[in-house]
């Protein structure tokens, strides 16, 4: 039996997200698939999990040898979506209690993806400001959904540009 | 030169590094280097696979590692240190020697060193 579940977390949620899928493994459903917003879960018999999700960047030219590492020190690969690696073991079965043992490789994994969401926020700021926003193209017609639109998108990356390094000043102290 | 300038960049080393650079003295994978680092550190030093991960990516691009790879899809590439990076080692074993050395006087003749010890 399967169930999909519609559910917003955010980068920086990350740890509610983790308990979240704990939870749901001790009511006896297996994540099995992340895809935008939507988790799909398999029936198994309730049981204790660990999960962690990782940010490596979608250039995916060494998966194999990353899939490897983490297999090796006792972690399950789930699935992946947009870069992100969602990993679980059982109490005890990994090497370590975390797939990152110090703070500072931590913060690493934020900044990797700071850089990640600072290109599309600097393509749409300068696609916003040489044409959107250019009077001279005014006269098209529905220019003025695209304005909206671009200044959500605006406010969404910023939004999430300030809140992962709020959790980055956080994750220091 | 440009290699003053990264051994520059990297002294001191954290202790993650100097066990991540002195395990691989000789060529080893990544659980492998995970392995020896707790044997180095005597139990210390546990590596997670992220850190780890992280880490050698950051070492491989700044040349203080290179990946062996005898076969292209191989699964588990191995890595070994380079000349930069066994040179940036041997200045933080000497960085920490020096420092043991000079200071050493301090705790043998106050005799903090056996109150510590609780001797």
């Amino acid at each position: 039996m399967k169930k999909r579940v519609f559910k917003l977390f955010w980068a920086w949620q990350d740890d509610q997200e983790n308990k979240w899928l704990e939870k749901m493994a001790e009511e006896g459903w297996k994540l099995s698939k992340y895809n935008l917003l939507v988790y799909t879960f398999e029936k198994m018999d309730p049981k204790k999990y660990i999960y962690k999700t990782d940010f490596k960047s979608n250039q995916n030219h060494d998966l194999q040898e990353y899939l490897a590492l983490f297999e090796d020190a006792g972690w399950e690969h789930v699935t992946q979506y947009a870069g992100w690696h969602y990993f679980r073991t059982e109490p005890g079965k990994a090497k370590t209690p975390d797939i990152y043992t110090d703070v500072n490789s931590k913060v690493e994994m934020f900044r990797r993806l700071l850089w990640f969401l600072l290109m599309p926020l600097m393509a749409i700021i300068i696609i916003a400001c040489t044409i959107v926003f250019n009077d001279s193209y005014s006269h098209i017609k529905l220019m003025v959904v695209l304005k909206i639109t671009y200044v959500l998108l605006i406010c969404l990356l910023g939004f999430s540009v300030l809140n992962i390094l709020y959790k980055m000043k956080k994750l220091k102290e | 030169m440009l290699n003053e300038k990264l051994i520059k960049k990297y002294l001191p080393l954290t202790q993650t590094t100097y066990y991540i650079l002195i395990s691989l003295t000789s060529p080893l994978h990544g659980y492998g280097i995970m392995q020896k680092v707790e044997e180095l550190s005597a139990g210390e030093v546990s590596l997670g696979p992220g850190t780890l991960y992280g880490a050698l990516g950051k070492l491989e691009k700044d040349g203080l590692i290179k990946k062996i790879s005898e076969e292209e899809n191989e699964r588990r590439k191995s890595y070994i240190l380079t000349e930069i990076g066994m040179e940036i080692s041997r200045r933080e074993f000497e960085r920490l020697k020096t420092l043991v050395t000079r200071t050493e006087h301090i705790f043998a003749s106050e005799g903090y060193m056996n109150e510590e010890k609780g001797i």
